[in-house]
């Protein structure tokens, strides 16, 4: 386990800067195609980092189904040919962990000292296809052989399950989630939703998969993020400190605990332990809540309370804004949006934008694939 | 209007063409390699949702119940845990004892193989 720690952790002396960050609009944009919202963050991105173009020397594209949802493929050249230079580019996908897996593959080609600056974006365009094919499309990310039937409500709604079973997890702790984010979203501009719930509309919407209600589900979105990543030395810009990647199996079934995702506590401590940073330490967090047991879970998982008690914390507010740990201060997935490709970027673009503002000192970006098979932690300060 | 309604059509089209790719009669013959090992077999629901909102290929089958069984061990094979759509509209709750059946899945496309598979049956 040493071994394989320090061959994660090398090169972690060198700095990766983030020069730029933009994120588009999320929300059903029924004006905008899939290339013109990456073309956005595209040039939304390089004018923040107040570089030429020219000097981006690579790209890595995040997007999980524009094959499906738009009939585009070959992304990497899409994106390319939007440079005079024609960068080279490649596209990463794993299902809503694209955009932090890019991430990732990103990081790993500065550090072997191949580019000293490239740029990581991600796009979804989700809304052109009803509920039905969209549902088919999100769910291609299960295992379509060993979980027939399932959707992705349904899966986290086993999982809430036999977190409710164990811990006592109430209707209403999961519905002060959702209450929460789309709190936090009414101060982010960018944010798909712009209003207010309650405890009961939560609690009184339509169920998706028992005992998931819509409100407890993230949206359909579409959108687009892109950062830039820089070994180069630079003044006072955000920095990526940590970073963690794991995986477990696919399908449920093949997973030892339902109560908790194994690959985000895996990645978790992987981040941390490059970072010489704890839980505690963390001031700000974006994680992955496409559902609202996924943020019970993930603020769990990721260290900040004990097993079990995410829902009382939730509910306690002690993850809202003004916390000493602000959880999904964007609104999240669940109020910010979900455009799939876009979201591990979104989450980091946000978190630069706190570092750089001063509102934090400390983020941490938990990004997950699937039901948890895929997840992706980065820690970002000064 | 003529560029939607080709956009959509399309669509479809790629929906369909997806469902042909996964059940096409070589897939199909593949995932039915694991029927005879799993028919009859009897197990517990450790943990279950009643689906009421699903994708094409399961809407016309909503609601239904989709669990994680855990598969009883016998003399020829040990215990394993696999996820299964329940029967009909049978709501399933953990605990409850399960045998694997066969039954058809109801699929929108009316091209293609007529696909069963395996569901979890109250007992």
């Amino acid at each position: 386990m040493r071994q394989i720690l320090t061959n994660y952790s090398h090169g972690a002396d060198m700095n990766i800067s983030i020069l730029g960050y933009y994120t588009t609009a999320i929300g059903e944009l029924w004006d905008r195609s899939l290339d013109s919202l990456f073309q956005e963050a595209q040039e939304g991105a390089i004018k923040k980092a107040e570089i030429d173009a020219h000097q981006v020397e690579a790209v890595f594209v995040a997007n999980k189904a524009a094959g499906s949802f738009s009939g585009q493929r070959h992304l990497s050249a899409l994106i390319s040919e939007m440079f005079d230079h024609c960068p080279p580019a490649m596209r990463v996908e794993g299902a809503c962990a694209s955009g932090g897996l890019a991430t990732l593959a990103a990081r790993q080609a500065l550090q072997s000292g191949e580019y000293q600056t490239v740029m990581v974006i991600g796009a979804e365009k989700m809304t052109d296809s009803t509920v039905a094919e969209t549902t088919s499309v999100l769910s291609s990310a299960a295992n379509f052989d060993n979980e027939h039937g399932s959707t992705f409500p349904g899966l986290y709604a086993l999982l809430a399950v036999a977190h409710q079973r164990q811990f006592g997890t109430t209707r209403e702790q999961l519905s002060a989630v959702a209450v929460k984010n789309h709190r936090h979203a009414l101060q982010n501009p960018l944010a798909q939703y712009q209003a207010e719930l309650t405890i009961e509309q939560v609690s009184s919407s339509q169920l998706v998969a028992d005992p998931l209600r819509l409100l407890d589900c993230s949206p359909v979105s579409d959108g687009a993020s892109a950062i830039i990543l820089s070994t180069k030395k630079v003044g006072k810009k955000p920095k990526i400190i940590g970073w963690g990647h794991a995986q477990d199996s696919l399908d449920l079934a093949g997973r030892k605990k339902l109560t908790e995702l194994k690959a985000t506590c895996l990645a978790a401590k992987k981040a941390y332990d490059i970072a010489g940073k704890k839980p505690r330490d963390i001031q700000q967090a974006e994680v992955h809540d496409c559902f609202t047991i996924a943020e019970i879970m993930a603020i769990e998982d990721l260290g900040f309370f004990k097993k079990g008690k995410g829902g009382v914390a939730t509910a306690n507010n002690q993850t809202t804004l003004g916390a000493s740990l602000v959880v999904n201060g964007s609104g999240g997935l669940k109020a910010f949006g979900h455009p799939v490709g876009a979201t591990g970027l979104k989450q980091i673009a946000y978190l630069a934008s706190q570092v750089e503002k001063g509102q934090c000192d400390l983020a941490l970006a938990h990004n997950v694939g699937g039901s948890g098979a895929t997840a992706v932690v980065h820690i970002i300060s000064h | 209007m003529w560029v939607d309604l080709g956009r959509r059509l399309w669509f479809i089209l790629l929906v369909i063409d997806e469902i042909m790719i996964k059940n096409n009669p070589a897939s199909y013959w593949r995932k039915n390699q694991r029927w005879s090992a799993l028919i009859g077999r009897k197990g517990e629901v450790i943990a279950s949702t009643y689906i009421h909102s699903a994708g094409n290929n399961q809407e016309l089958q909503t609601p239904y119940s989709f669990a994680i069984v855990k598969l009883d061990s016998n003399e020829h094979q040990s215990s394993e845990k696999i996820e299964l759509m329940g029967t009909g509209h049978d709501y399933l709750q953990t605990g409850d004892r399960v045998e694997c059946v066969l039954r058809k899945n109801v699929s929108p496309d009316t091209t293609g193989v007529i696909e069963y598979i395996i569901k979890a049956k109250k007992i």
